[in-house]
Formats: structure tokens, sequence, C-alpha cells
């Protein structure tokens, strides 16, 4: 038991107490003026709600009705961003590909077992988590990046020449990537289509019957809430982060072997 | 009469993991090796996570007052207690590989170290 083993364990000690201390007597402030609750309220009041339909997104889930139906503009351009940084990594690795032969051992027996059990409860887990996005608290980002958590394991345990034996090649990620952006934007314009064919009126993002349109996302599979598009939006949204996200582990754990035609640089010198 | 049972036993498996964190707090700080340290934190993580969330599953099937809810609470005890268990032994030996075969850390209390036998170098690192 030498000294600094006390100090330290005194000093967690006294952090813990002071820490404590803080939130008891500092508290969380003054919450919001009265001028802005009705805001709040009207959020709470109008997601799910059968009896003002035009003004509803008709999914209990509030946080993913505010992202995806009444911000849903602002959503898609956010996820634009992570897409468009995806490119510059792929026009940063451009032309490189995954060489068979340099070494594919991988981790022990032991974590390739645990993987082997693992990963598929990882991509169940994904999956249940962005399909039920408008049910519960999830949505599709946040279950592409749990899906994306298997990948990256099985890239680590088994190597990445693992990968391409399985024929999951970069170009086929990309396909995945551009299946899902293109099906996030045949939701966002699908019953302007609609009524350009039909006639009538209809709105870009729409989801619900709204005022001065007829036309209407389902809201009821089975007897379970739909929530129109925040369902459709949250598949594609989830089958294009799992594209990119993989895309991105896969071009940054490349050895150096792959890379060094591309950042290489020496008849420049 | 059988929720009483239930309840107590969980109870007992709780206070096993009380003891098993406490023993791996103990020989984080007092043990000389970074191995040995490490088979003290699995002690914490099996002992001190694994058995405490059986207990929980347990008390959870017990507490008559939650109604069918107890149902879900325990089956989500009992699986994350199982893939706990096999998930923190995976974590050590993938730790204790890197760190032996990297030389990352130092085998200075030694006795008998049967790898480097069976790799064939034979004599005793130094640190």
């Amino acid at each position: 038991m030498r000294v600094s083993d006390i100090v330290a364990g005194l000093s967690m000690a006294i952090l813990a107490i002071i820490l404590s201390y803080l939130m008891v007597y500092g508290g969380l402030g003054p919450i919001a003026p009265y001028n802005l609750r009705p805001l709040a309220v009207s959020y709470l009041n109008y997601t799910y709600n059968p009896w003002e339909i035009k003004l509803s997104a008709m999914a209990p889930e509030g946080v993913t009705s505010i992202v995806w139906d009444y911000r849903g503009l602002d959503t898609y351009f956010e996820t634009s961003v992570l897409f468009i940084a995806l490119i510059g990594l792929l026009a940063l690795f451009r032309g490189s590909n995954i060489v068979q032969g340099i070494s594919n051992k991988g981790l022990s027996l032991i974590v390739k077992t645990t993987t082997k059990i693992v990963a598929p409860l990882i991509l169940v887990a994904g999956v249940s988590l962005a399909y039920h996005g408008h049910l519960t608290p999830g949505g599709g980002f946040q279950g592409g990046s749990f899906m994306t958590v298997a990948i990256a394991l099985i890239v680590v345990a088994f190597s990445i020449e693992f990968i391409a034996q399985k024929k999951i090649t970069i170009d086929k990620l990309l396909i995945i990537r551009w299946i899902g952006l293109i099906f996030i934007v045949l939701t966002a314009v699908f019953l302007l289509i609609k009524a350009l064919i039909f006639g009538g009126y209809a709105y870009i993002f729409q989801n619900m019957i709204r005022i001065g349109s007829q036309y209407t996302m389902p809201s009821w599979f089975l007897d379970r809430p739909l929530g129109g598009i925040l369902f459709f939006f949250n598949v594609s949204e989830s089958v294009a982060v799992v594209g990119g996200l993989s895309l991105g582990i896969v071009l940054l754990s490349l050895r150096d072997e792959e890379v060094k035609h591309v950042i290489g640089g020496e008849e420049h010198e | 009469m059988i929720d009483l049972i239930l309840i107590v036993l969980g109870l007992i498996l709780v206070i096993i993991g009380v003891f098993c964190d406490f023993v791996g707090a103990i020989g984080l700080i007092r043990l000389p090796n970074f191995f040995t340290r490490l088979h003290a934190a699995t002690v914490g993580a099996i002992g001190g996570a694994v058995i405490p969330m059986l207990g929980a599953a347990l008390i959870a099937l017990g507490y008559e007052p939650l109604g069918e809810t107890r149902f879900i609470l325990a089956g989500v005890a009992f699986t994350t207690s199982l893939i706990t268990m096999v998930l923190a032994q995976a974590g050590s030996h993938a730790l204790a590989r890197a760190a032996y075969r990297a030389r990352a850390a130092p085998l200075q209390p030694i006795i008998y170290d049967a790898l480097s036998e069976k790799n064939g170098k034979g004599e005793k690192q130094s640190t």
C-alpha cells in the first residue's frame, strides 16, 4: 500500500462527493419561459392524433416524427453531408482494391468463434432498431450505425481478405449505398409524382392528408400505426448508412501494400 | 411462497456479485503484473456482472406487482448475462495475446513461460 494509491482513492472519492453536491446545490436553472411552451405542447399533441389527421404525423414516437416529418428537408441535407464526406474519402483512395495473399490470419480461434456468435445478433438488433423507429426510440441512422459495428468486428477478427473472399467488394458497397439514397429521394417525391399523374396537388415530404391535398401515405399496417413516410425513410436510411459506413471502414483498414500506388508519390520527389 | 424463494435466490446471487467486484477491485491495485491484473479485471466482469444479472432476472420473475412486464425484464437480463459471459472472456484473451506477442508488458515476476518453449526460443525474456 503505497502513498500514491491512497491519494488516488481519496481523490476519486472527493471528486464523486463534489459532483453530487454540485448537482444537488446548483440544480438545472429556470425552465423555458411561458411564450416558448406552446410549441412543445403542439408537438406533443399532434404527433399521434387520429382526430386531427391534417396536422398529425400518425406515429407515437415524437422525436422521429420531428426528424422526418416536421423538419424532413433539414434531415435530408444533414444526411447528405455524411455521404459527401464519403465521396471525398473515395476520391482519396481511388483505384485501390483488396489484394489477396498479404496476410490473412486474423485473430485467434477464440475471438473468431465469439465473433461468429455475436455478429448475427448485432445485425438483428440493428434491423429491429431501424424498422421500429416509428414506434420505439431509435431510427434509421441509429440502426444503420448499429449494423455497421458487426462489419467492423468481422474486419478486425477475420482480416480484410475474408471480406473479399465473401464477395463483398468496394463496388458492391457503393451500389448498396446508392440504392438507399435513391429510395430516400423516391420517398420524398412519391406523392408529388402521384399527383402529377392522377391530377390534384401534393407537396414534397408529405406524410398524411394536408390542407389542399387529398393524397396520403399508408398510416396503418394491419393493427399497428405505420407513420407513413417515417417507416420508408427509416428503412432506406438504414440501408444507405450500412453501405456508406462499411465502405469507410473497409477503405480506412486497407494495408500499406494496397494503397502504396495511390498515396506513394515517389516519382514526384 | 415460490416468489419469496425466487427473490431470496436472486439476492444471494447479487451478494456474490458484490463480493466478486470487491475482490476484483483489490486485485487491480495489489497484483504485480499486467496479466494478473487482467485476470482480476475479468473476475470483476464475470463474477461481478454476469451473476448479478442472473440474480436480477430471478428478482424480476418473483416480483408480483410488475404484472406481465416482469417476463420482459427477466428475458432481457438473462440474454444480456449470456452475451456478456461469452464476450468478456474473448476480450480479455485478445488483450493478453496482443500484449504477449508485441512484448508490450513486462513479464517480470515470472515462474514458467510455456509459450516461449513452444515457440522454440527457450530463454527467459528480458524486460
